[in-house]
């Protein structure tokens, strides 16, 4: 009676339902593609707009603890080296990328270089932990170098190629308050408290702590 | 009194020849006056030679056939897009046709730069998408590479607002097909389809796949491939329950007319034989 639990454990340690999800998507893409596709577009605001982002708070907490005092991306001149990485990440693609639309003569994919930006997360992160082990430092050095990579990706879309009418205001004062937040936390970490600025992001009503609780 | 001359074994082969010439270049349309009549290309732009054949038998339709409009699937230039190229692998040939007045409306495929839109001689005004009327037909135009929820809204809205007796939409990448190579797009068939069941759409024609192949109505809508008017796949036909027709031998373009509820149409070969043809009946009202 106990296999399952023990079981389910074993598939969450080591993150199973991403390579099976994969693979079951796989499959059905192949044998059966419109109920597939339909599920995928029916699907596409639950999993892209909402569960994605339980999953990036899971990511956040990585690069959290990572940047926390005593985490391996601490200080901040050690979480820039990831970052920097990720220009080199997404420079060599977009170079290839453009490389190679004109021999393989598919021109209207050329102005899609900024994808080759993207970096999956969720496999970077599963590939990680599968060859350094869930506690290496490797891990949260990969999770930032591909939220930066996706972040320039995501600038570089924004700038060149809009789907929408921009708001630079509204994305400004978003990214104002979000360092003004990430200030004050690192104030209070730095005062004599006691508490660090990871403590009060884990502290009730934090959105970091319901991503904790879900990793417990 | 002399014995009436048998004929010559030359004699015979040459009546049999004119014969099957004379069969392989009739129009199996009505060719009524006043009609809509136009050709349809697809994966055409590789200036070779033929596309060049096909280009001749094209003029030579159009003598007996006077269309004045072709619709163009996509691919409508391979590899280089320089003006020169323009030249190679569009307007020399078809030259005489758009002499002739022809007009050509095209949409992109997946080997056509952006910014073909803007060359004058492919009528896009500019536009990835867009629509025309011409006679009883409202003609949509798609850009099937880059499916926006743009461009799928002004879909939605421009079919519920065709008044037309047919709505033809054409575009690049089949919703349905049983070539190896490609077949069905059925990622972009889970998106459109609804809409063209929502709002009646007739008779859908895409390219992409390098041969012709009629398929059986789908959902009550016509569906043809015909995307070997340059580039062919000799034999990458796989024919299924949901082929009505097909031809994988040769380069092919197609020829239609539209007269009242009824819609003819005819797949000429590169050595000028019609190698499918039929009639589609409107059946909405």
């Amino acid at each position: 009676m106990r296999t399952v639990p023990r079981l389910s454990r074993f598939a969450a340690e080591y993150l199973l339902l991403l390579p099976f999800g994969a693979a079951i998507a796989l499959v059905w893409a192949n044998t059966f593609p419109e109920s597939y596709f339909r599920f995928s577009y029916a699907a596409a605001l639950a999993v892209n707009d909402i569960a994605m982002v339980f999953f990036f708070a899971l990511m956040t907490k990585e690069v959290v603890e990572a940047t926390a005092p005593g985490g391996v991306l601490h200080p901040w001149r050690r979480a820039w080296l990831p970052v920097l990485a990720s220009v080199g990440v997404t420079f060599v693609p977009a170079w290839l990328h453009t490389l190679l639309v004109g021999p393989l003569d598919e021109p209207m994919l050329a102005q899609g270089w900024p994808v080759t930006f993207a970096v999956d997360v969720a496999l970077s992160y599963f590939v990680a932990r599968l060859i350094f082990g869930a506690r290496h430092p490797a891990v949260p050095f990969v999770i930032v170098m591909a939220i930066a990579s996706d972040a320039l990706g995501l600038l570089t879309l924004a700038a060149i190629n809009p789907s929408r009418p921009l708001h630079p205001f509204g994305g400004i004062v978003f990214l104002v308050v979000a360092m003004a937040l990430a200030a004050w936390f690192h104030r209070s970490g730095s005062g004599t408290s006691g508490r660090t600025w990871p403590d009060r992001a884990r502290s009730p009503g934090s959105p970091c702590t319901g991503a904790a609780r879900t990793r417990r | 009194m002399t014995a009436p001359r048998r004929p010559t074994l030359p004699a015979v082969g040459l009546a049999l020849l004119l014969a099957v010439a004379a069969a392989a270049q009739s129009l199996p349309l009505p060719n009524v006056p006043g009609s809509l009549k136009f050709a349809v290309i697809g994966d055409n732009g590789t200036g070779d030679s033929p596309q060049y054949d096909v280009g001749q038998q094209m003029t030579a339709a159009h003598k007996r056939f006077p269309f004045d409009l072709v619709i163009m699937l996509g691919d409508n230039m391979y590899g280089g897009q320089s003006p020169a190229d323009f030249v190679k692998k569009f307007e020399q040939p078809y030259a005489e046709l758009l002499t002739a007045g022809v007009m050509f409306r095209a949409s992109l495929g997946n080997h056509d730069r952006p910014q073909n839109v803007s060359y004058e001689l492919f009528n896009m005004n500019g536009q990835r998408y867009y629509s025309y009327v011409r006679n009883n037909v409202r003609f949509v135009v798609i850009d099937s590479t880059q499916v926006d929820p743009a461009q799928l809204q002004w879909l939605d809205t421009i079919l519920r607002d065709a008044g037309e007796d047919w709505t033809v939409c054409y575009f690049h990448h089949p919703l349905y097909s049983n070539a190896a190579r490609h077949g069905s797009s059925v990622n972009l068939r889970v998106l459109l389809e609804p809409l063209f069941i929502k709002h009646g759409v007739d008779v859908v024609f895409s390219g992409h796949d390098h041969v012709y192949e009629r398929i059986k109505p789908q959902k009550g809508i016509y569906y043809f491939v015909s995307g070997a008017a340059g580039q062919l796949r000799r034999g990458n036909t796989r024919p299924t329950d949901e082929t009505a027709a097909y031809f994988d031998q040769d380069q092919t373009f197609m020829l239609v007319e539209v007269a009242g509820d009824h819609m003819n149409f005819a797949a000429i070969s590169r050595a000028g034989k019609a190698v499918d043809s039929g009639i589609i009946r409107r059946e909405r009202q």
